[in-house]
This record gives structure tokens, sequence and C-alpha cells, in this order.
């Protein structure tokens, strides 16, 4: 017991410091300065210090970590900037018209179910090509992806979109943005939402919109296809919603973001 | 011109400490992907809070202390551990009095990783932060005996953990099962 509260003292000492000046730990400095068994220890408990201080700094700083931090401020910085709105789930339905654009982060939680009945209501009215598969909406995914502006975004973790949810395939990454979509692919009333996806300098942005039943596979592919124009883009659709992912980079990118892919 | 001179200062704040709270939030978290986690947890915090910071010499113990009580938060579902399972004896101690010991980073990192969080916190603020204990015991809200004895646990699991012929001091079955991973 003895050893246990001397240890316990001279444990709580920082090397070099004037920690034994402090009251409580009066005796020990008494002890430690005559030779002795405490002050053996007390010299070794220090070099143990010293030594493990020093590994505790030997670690590695991933490249780029500075530019990624300041790119997510950036887009932080952007988002306060936005109307105030209750830091919870918001629910967004499709619409078309531009008041309702500008407002669409006004809407609460409340709305939940009206806003789900006048998404049904507004998908019967979409001009919707009949012969739309997975090789058209990757194309005109992309083109969408070029030549979008993009609305501000809210942070996922605050806030989540409950119409359009993160796709079940789809890693959950701490900084997560989402942001409303209007006329995706340039379809009239195709409204839903993007997510803004970074992982370690990959990036990528995972449109979701109202599925209107195209021949596309209900899970992502295995593998990212050919990139064009350094980006390519895969589509799935859970849940009666349809998830097109586009891709900044390559195969390896893709997988920073895709759960176990099962399908080809 | 208000955000204007926040996104300098938080610019400037990232290049003069984002590579030591890398290192801090590797230690406290063991893994380099919570680390980047943590450490931007703690600049989007900063972002928000930075009028609290009243001198700019205060900024990296202000960083430390977010991105500390950052990790805590995210650990407070985990199992906790009890104090009592842990033993701690003079002879994990090595012999040699001069000679400091040749400390291998990974495994100090093995050894930190077994420790439970609030272990793991108070040993990190002293040896990182440099931290006094009687500091320690103040940002914590802690009894001056509970980080006394929480640090010299701590250390000692360290030291022997980092002495290869050391088996002695080993902690109970239920704290291997309930270590923080």
């Amino acid at each position: 017991m003895q050893d246990r509260h001397l240890l316990e003292r001279i444990d709580a000492c920082r090397p070099g410091s004037a920690d034994l000046q402090e009251p409580e730990l009066a005796p020990l400095a008494g002890e430690v300065a005559v030779a002795g068994e405490a002050r053996e220890l007390y010299e070794r408990v220090g070099a143990w210090d010293r030594a493990i201080g020093e590994a505790l700094e030997e670690v590695r700083v991933p490249g780029g970590l500075s530019d990624r931090l300041l790119a997510r401020l950036a887009a932080e910085q952007a988002v306060v900037s936005l109307p105030a709105c209750a830091e919870s789930d918001v629910s967004l339905a499709p619409s078309t018209s531009s008041a309702t654009r500008r407002n669409w982060l006004r809407w609460s939680i409340g709305l939940a179910a009206a806003a789900s009945i006048a998404a049904a209501a507004v998908m019967g009215s979409w001009l919707w090509q009949p012969t739309l598969t997975a090789e058209t909406i990757r194309e005109q995914a992309l083109l969408f992806a070029q030549q979008e502006q993009p609305h501000p975004g809210r942070i996922l973790a605050k806030l989540r979109p409950i119409d359009y949810p993160l796709s079940r395939h789809i890693y959950r990454l701490p900084g997560t943005i989402w942001r409303p979509v209007y006329d995706f692919m340039d379809q009239g009333g195709l409204n839903g939402v993007a997510y803004e996806l970074m992982f370690r300098g990959s990036t990528a942005t995972l449109y979701v919109v109202p599925s209107p039943g195209v021949d596309v596979p209900p899970v992502p592919p295995a593998r990212l296809g050919t990139p064009t124009g350094g980006r390519s883009a895969v589509a799935w659709q859970e849940s009666g919603l349809l998830y097109v992912l586009v891709v900044h980079g390559s195969d390896r990118d893709y997988q920073s973001f895709v759960k176990r892919p099962t399908t080809a | 011109m208000a955000e204007h001179e926040s996104r300098a200062d938080i610019t400037q704040l990232v290049a003069d400490h984002h590579a030591v709270l890398y290192r801090y939030a590797y230690r406290l978290s063991g893994s380099p992907v919570d680390a980047e986690d943590l450490v931007q947890q703690t600049y989007l915090t900063a972002l928000r809070k930075l009028d609290q910071v009243q001198s700019a010499n205060a900024f990296r113990s202000w960083l430390f202390a977010v991105l500390r009580n950052t990790y805590l938060k995210s650990c407070r579902k985990r199992a906790l551990v009890h104090a009592a399972d842990w033993e701690i004896s003079l002879e994990n101690l090595p012999e040699e009095v001069r000679e400091p010991p040749r400390v291998d980073s990974q495994e100090l990192q093995a050894a930190l990783d077994e420790l439970p969080a609030e272990f793991r916190v108070v040993v990190l603020m002293f040896y990182f932060e440099h931290r006094s204990y009687k500091e320690i015991a103040v940002e914590l809200d802690l009894p001056l005996g509970t980080v006394m004895s929480r640090l010299s646990r701590a250390k000692s699991h360290l030291r022997m953990r980092l002495t290869a012929d050391e088996p002695e001091l080993r902690p109970t079955d239920n704290v291997r099962h309930a270590r923080i991973i």
C-alpha cells in the first residue's frame, strides 16, 4: 500500500516541472531530495515519462489534411450563412415553383406527411422518358453534374432530409453535406437532394430523387465504369428512390463510398 | 467583414495546429480515420465558437479541450471499466535508472488502445498537453486523488506493456473484453 501511494505521487510529477513544490507533494519532495528509494524511483519514472512523451509525438500526419480541413470549413461557412432552421429532420417535397425553391429550408418536420402526399401527386406529372436506362441515366447524370449550379447545403449530422435518405449501400461519412436538387438530369419536376461525400481526398455526389421505375438494379454495381472527363456515374434504386452516384475519380475512389457492392 | 476575419482566423488555426491536433487525436482514438474525423469535428466546433477564446495564446489549449471533449462524447455509449480492475506494482518499472527505454511508437499505441477512455484521456493530458495533475482535475472536474490514481495506473500499464518481459501486470479478463477498440 505504501508503494502504491508513493508511485502515485511520483507519477503525478511532470519531468522538469515544479510539481514537487505543490503542497500535496511536499512530503515527497523531502524524500526525493535525499538519495534513496524514492529518489531512485522518481528518476526512473522521469526517464520513462520523457521516453513516452517523445514517442507519442511520432505520428505521421496524412498528406493533404489541412487542405481537406479547409475545404470542409469553407463548406461549413457557406452553410452557416443560410436562413435559420430547426436542427433535426426536415422533409422536402418535389416542387418546381421558384418560391418553394427559395423557402425549402423553412419546411418543418411536421409537414412530412403532407409533403409525401404532394410528392406522390407531382410524380405523376413528370415528363420522364420511358426508355431511360442505367446507361442513359449515367450519361445524363454526368452532364447534369457538370453543368449544375449547386445550392447551399446542410450538414447531414444535424439535419436529415427524411424524404430522401442516404442509401443503405453508402457509408455515412462524418461531414457529409446535402442540398436540394431541382429538375435532375433536366427532367422537369424531378426534384430531390444531393449528398456531397468526401473521404480522404475522394469526392462524390449522390443524387436522390423519386424513382420513376426505370430499369436499374436494386444495388450499386461492384465496379465503377470508365470515367468520362474524370467522372463516372452509377445508378440503382431502393425503397422507391433512384440513387445516382457521380464519382470524381476512379474505382478506387468509388470503393471509398460504397459498402460491399454485390452485383457486377 | 466579420465573416472574412473569422475565415482568416480559422485558416490560421488550421495552419498552426492541425498537425499536433491530428497526433493527439490519433493517440486518443488509435485510428487514422477516427483521428481525421476528430480533428474535423474540432475545427467545425472552433469555427462556431471562435469568439469564446479571449487570447490567441489560448487557442491550442482550447482546441485540445474541444478535441478531447469530442472524443469523450463519442465514447460515452461504450463500456466503461472500473478502476478497481487495474493493479499497479513497482515491479513493473524497469531496472535502469539513467537510461530511458527505447519506446516503440506502435507498441505505445497498442498499450494506449488497451486503456479505458477515462484513463487514456488523463494520461494523454499529462503527456501530450503537459497538464499538471491539478489542471487535469479541474478540466475533468475530478477529485485530485482520482486523477493521481488514474494517472499512475495508466502510466504503470504503459510501462508494463512496453517492457517485454513484464508479464505480472495484466488487466483482468473483464477489462480485456471491455477494452475500447
